[in-house]
């Protein structure tokens, strides 16, 4: 099944993984015959260290050039994989002037179809900066978004995902966002994480799925010290699934998003594609 | 595609119009479809050693449920006859549990089906409840048939009421499907001049007719009235069959609570909504 209506975007968020997630959006457009969307985010900082406010100094004015010419720089670079392809794509410079490019990331895939980004980086600068796209993409874009981590495996057969399977809103979204990317008769593995055998009912569910003519195959996976994210990468490792599906979780604390332990373990530890919805 | 269809039903004025409302658009998309019927049953007097149950209210509780399931299996027979494959299921619901109940129903489902406000007020609350666990705890689009005017399924004049917040971007995305098949499409950008202003339409126009919708932007002032009041008048002007809107909530002591423009599209439109949070 392959849907050409599909709009993927994607974000370059000046970090090293950014190739590799653009290669994996544009694989899975390559299946799809769909349009891409590359996004290269240039944040140009306001400097309000004047008494009265906003000085536009000399140096503020070169700070600008330079940021400028990186953004086209970057752009010119994903043109230039572009051209070797053979995806529809379109490579846009985005400015924000604003303080919060994250904010202005989520906006532009409120008007895509699914989001991809790079994994998080392992420290410094550029683990935050990636950090607070991902955070601002899962939770105000109201889109899925496709965490790639470098060492992806960039096979898009699509034929043979995962799921992070609890009947909870995030889960059910999950699931349902990630069907239309998929093959016809794609093999689904529920992987639900439990306490003790039979905890969650998935037989409905395996119905429904059966119904949409795909391929669900039901792994329960009894929960014991180790972490849950480590058993759902493990799991994924195994089974070669393309990516895990999984719900983003996550509670505003004093009106800052924090996310949930198993969305940030999956994120941190990440070695696997995750597409999140939330 | 809709492949399912959940419909709950909570023993409302309103159901029969629902019940309508999910034949006709089961019978268009060839979707199975799973009924839950979560009918209140009183709770039983308080007497000084506990509850009382007195044969008066075994009574009521065993012809409330021959009651749900009569109509259970009317509509069951209705639509094995239309060809429609259904499971059904009737739940007693004695205290909270009925927003869980029903939002863990949709959970599997490509659309929820709700009832529209009933007419009788005793019965808000339980319809409140129907309506807040579906758009609050599935995760998946809600909607609402509205008890007094006939469903056009699938819809031909389609309103979308847009802000460039997640709720809002998120009800459009589930509404591609049903934007597709050649409805007008306007969207509905309600603001005073000046915030109008700062929300490009642009992008989502561009991101609609990339998947083959043309539609086109309608700005609606908000200065004398409130957004709520200008979206419906809006669409009840064009003859609207569907308004598409974003369902906004906070999550108050562990209970939802609607947003206001949610709730005046939910009560007073009188016209089907889908809605997703």
């Amino acid at each position: 099944m392959t849907n050409a209506h599909l709009e993927l975007a994607c974000f370059d968020i000046h970090v090293r993984g950014d190739d590799h997630a653009a290669a994996m959006t544009r694989a899975i457009a390559r299946h799809h015959r769909c349009h891409v969307s590359i996004h290269v985010m240039v944040n140009l900082p306001w400097r309000a260290d004047a008494t009265w406010g906003q000085l536009p100094d000399q140096a503020l004015a070169e700070a600008y050039a330079l940021l400028r010419k990186d953004g086209r720089d970057r752009a010119a670079h994903v043109r230039d994989l572009e051209e070797r392809g053979d995806v529809r794509t379109a490579v846009e410079v985005v400015e924000v002037t604003d303080g919060n490019p994250p904010r202005a990331a989520a906006r532009l895939a409120q008007c895509a179809d699914v989001a991809f980004i790079a994994g998080p980086p392992v420290d410094g600068m550029e683990a935050v900066r990636s950090r607070q796209y991902i955070e601002a993409l899962m939770l105000e874009s109201g889109r899925p978004v496709m965490v790639v981590p470098r060492s992806a495996n960039l096979d898009a057969s699509l034929s043979h995902v995962a799921v992070a399977w609890r009947a909870t809103p995030q889960a059910a979204r999950a699931l349902h966002d990630a069907l239309p990317l998929l093959s016809a008769g794609a093999t689904i593995d529920l992987v639900t994480v439990c306490a003790q055998e039979d905890d969650e009912n998935v037989a409905p569910l395996v119905e429904a799925l059966k119904r949409r003519n795909f391929n669900p195959r039901v792994t329960q996976i009894l929960r014991r010290e180790d972490s849950v994210g480590l058993a759902l990468i493990h799991h994924v490792r195994t089974t070669g699934a393309q990516f895990l599906v999984c719900g983003a979780y996550g509670h505003t604390r004093s009106r800052e998003w924090v996310l949930g332990g198993v969305t940030r373990e999956l994120l941190v530890l990440g070695s696997i594609p995750v597409l999140f919805s939330h | 595609m809709i492949h399912d269809v959940y419909v709950a039903f909570g023993g409302l004025d309103s159901d029969g119009a629902l019940a309508d409302a999910t034949l006709k658009v089961a019978q268009a998309e060839s979707a199975h479809v799973r009924a839950q019927y979560l009918v209140q049953m009183p709770s039983p007097a308080m007497a000084p050693y506990g509850l009382l149950a007195s044969p008066s209210v075994i009574e009521l509780y065993t012809d409330l449920r021959a009651d749900t399931e009569r109509h259970a299996s009317t509509f069951h027979d209705r639509l094995r006859s239309a060809g429609i494959t259904a499971s059904m299921e009737t739940i007693d619901v004695f205290v909270e549990a009925r927003a869980s109940l029903a939002g863990h129903g949709a959970q599997l489902a490509d659309l929820a089906l709700v009832p529209g406000r009933p007419a009788d007020s005793f019965q808000v609350p339980c319809w409140r409840d129907l309506v807040v666990g579906v758009l609050m705890r599935s995760g998946r689009p809600m909607l609402m048939v509205p008890p007094d005017k006939e469903l056009h399924w699938p819809p031909q004049r389609i309103c979308v009421a847009w802000k460039p917040s997640r709720e809002s971007s998120r009800a459009i995305y589930d509404a591609i499907p049903l934007m597709k098949r050649g409805a007008t499409v306007q969207v509905l950008r309600a603001g005073t001049p000046s915030t109008l202003a700062e929300n490009s339409v642009d992008p989502l126009l561009a991101y609609l007719s990339h998947h083959g919708i043309k539609a086109e932007c309608v700005d609606l002032d908000t200065s004398a009235t409130s957004a709520g009041q200008a979206i419906v008048d809006h669409a009840w002007r064009v003859q609207a069959d569907l308004i598409v809107a974003g369902g906004y909530g906070h999550s108050r002591l562990r209970e939802w609570v609607l947003g206001g423009v949610s709730r005046q599209l939910l009560e007073l439109s009188g016209i089907a909504v889908l809605m997703s949070h």
